[in-house]
């Protein structure tokens, strides 16, 4: 297709020039959708076409279906297998070319979402929850954050394991090489030797007139600003009468490291995930039964509308025109930056709790 | 627990969301007790967890649309284990051939701890 659209173009220079921009636009990288659904499919989607272009079976299990890109975004990485594997998929070929179990022996591992690929593409990383299974109890191990190196192939084995926070769910790695983990706070690890810092106070705040927030992190977006966000619900004054109910977030800047954390908008309903707009940082665009805009500058609800049903992961284009809803049931959803509906595409299976990622290449 | 007139805070458990709180304002221990906290050990994992009946604002309209779209987000992650059979640990197979729960729901049957599924 790149030597027909070039020689095209070469063709109709002189004539035609929309057709020739038509033509070196189509040369440029394409966007796709990427997602996992049942029982053990993974999808590369058209969204210009709204078809699948390509199902890849990936072997083994469903769940949770979380999924991060490599660098160059033709790898996606996907924990599968019951929470239990880390799997790389070529997203050109359907080529399985990396799986690491977290589970070894008698040790059952699952990973809560916990998956980031390192900026160069070399490192997977995840925090596996583990357990040891005896014949008449369990017991519960110290949750491992798990370094691999991505081309270790098909049977790889980690590189380096440091101890990791309990009750981590997302992550994701910044430029600089550090990792960050959405946990009980926000946590910045350093993969070389796993030191561990709080980057965002959550449940450790000191914030007299607020109370603890509430958040919910299992939808690793974000690739599209280069942002690690997590959205909250908070009580400011509670139990007082004046207590008023806000959605927040807590945003780390992966280009930056910069992190940040406020309260965006008032709660009157539930949104599961959260993106930003990538041509305005503080205006977000939220799922859940709702489609909803926010602008943190104002605080104030933009927009909201009710969709057909509950879609738990939201993305956006990288122009930000257009909106993207998965996860849950079996259609992804698209609208446009003014909530008209631009249409569906069905898949065969349930996405349940798997993300929505965008890749270009 | 009809003679359970304690309220949360009492047993030494603090209110995090919106519901919780909620909870923790009832008019009286009695009305508390109409809606029963749940706390179980169901396959995958100890829950406490007010309910799926209820959303945070106290109505039904925040609550998943329809629950089949919400059936293997709760099954798949064990987040509502006495609702939703597990398949991450306890009954891997409960969704075989139901790959869209919106179709498939019937194929989706009860599951019997211990015994047959």
């Amino acid at each position: 297709m790149k030597r027909l659209n070039l020689t095209l173009a070469g063709l109709l220079a002189l004539s035609a020039q929309p057709l020739l921009a038509d033509a070196v636009q189509d040369d440029a990288a394409r966007e796709y959708l990427v997602t996992m659904a049942h029982p053990n499919q993974l999808y590369v989607i058209d969204p210009e076409a709204r078809e699948v272009v390509r199902t890849c079976d990936v072997k083994g299990d469903f769940g949770p279906g979380t999924l991060q890109l490599s660098p160059d975004e033709r790898t996606a990485y996907v924990l599968h297998h019951r929470w239990e594997e880390a799997v790389g998929i070529d997203l050109t070929s359907c080529e399985e070319v990396f799986r690491a179990s977290g589970s070894i022996d008698s040790i059952r591992a699952k990973s809560i979402a916990s998956l980031a690929v390192s900026p160069d593409g070399s490192r997977l990383y995840s925090v596996w929850d583990r357990v040891r299974l005896g014949l008449d109890h369990y017991e519960v191990l110290e949750p491992q954050l798990a370094v691999y190196d991505t081309a270790s192939g098909l049977d790889a084995e980690p590189i380096a394991t440091f101890p990791a926070p309990r009750q981590v769910t997302t992550m994701a790695a910044a430029e600089d090489g550090y990792l960050y983990l959405a946990g009980a706070d926000i946590y910045r690890m350093d993969p070389e030797n796993g030191d561990t810092e709080i980057a965002i106070a959550n449940r450790n705040w000191d914030r007299p007139d607020f109370s603890p927030p509430d958040s919910l992190a299992i939808w690793s977006m974000g690739e599209v600003t280069d942002e690690f966000l997590r959205p909250y619900t908070v009580a400011e004054h509670p139990g007082e009468e004046n207590e008023a109910w806000h959605w927040g977030i807590s945003r780390v800047d992966l280009t930056s490291g910069e992190t940040e954390n406020k309260e965006i908008a008032p709660f009157e309903f539930i949104i599961f995930s959260m993106v930003s707009d990538p041509r305005e940082q503080d205006v977000f665009y939220g799922v859940y039964t709702q489609l909803s805009k926010l602008d943190s500058r104002t605080r104030e609800i933009v927009k909201v509308i009710d969709l057909d049903h509950t879609y738990y992961s939201i993305n956006t284009s990288y122009d930000g025109s257009r909106i993207y809803l998965g996860g849950a049931s079996s259609d992804i959803a698209i609208y446009d930056d003014d909530f008209n509906d631009l249409g569906r595409i069905e898949l065969p299976g349930d996405m349940s709790t798997a993300t929505l990622k965008v890749a270009r290449f | 627990m009809t003679h359970n007139k304690k309220r949360f805070s009492d047993l030494g458990l603090a209110p995090l969301n919106r519901k919780a709180r909620e909870m923790e304002r009832a008019s009286s221990p009695e009305a508390l007790e109409e809606v029963q906290a749940m706390q179980t050990i169901a396959g995958c994992t100890s829950s406490f967890d007010p309910g799926w009946e209820v959303d945070p604002f106290g109505g039904v309209a925040s609550l998943c649309q329809p629950m089949e779209a919400d059936l293997y987000g709760c099954a798949d992650p064990c987040w509502w284990p006495a609702q939703v059979p597990d398949t991450m640990n306890t009954y891997p197979d409960w969704g075989d051939g139901a790959e869209r729960a919106e179709d498939d729901w019937r194929k989706l049957d009860s599951v019997y701890p211990g015994g047959e599924k």
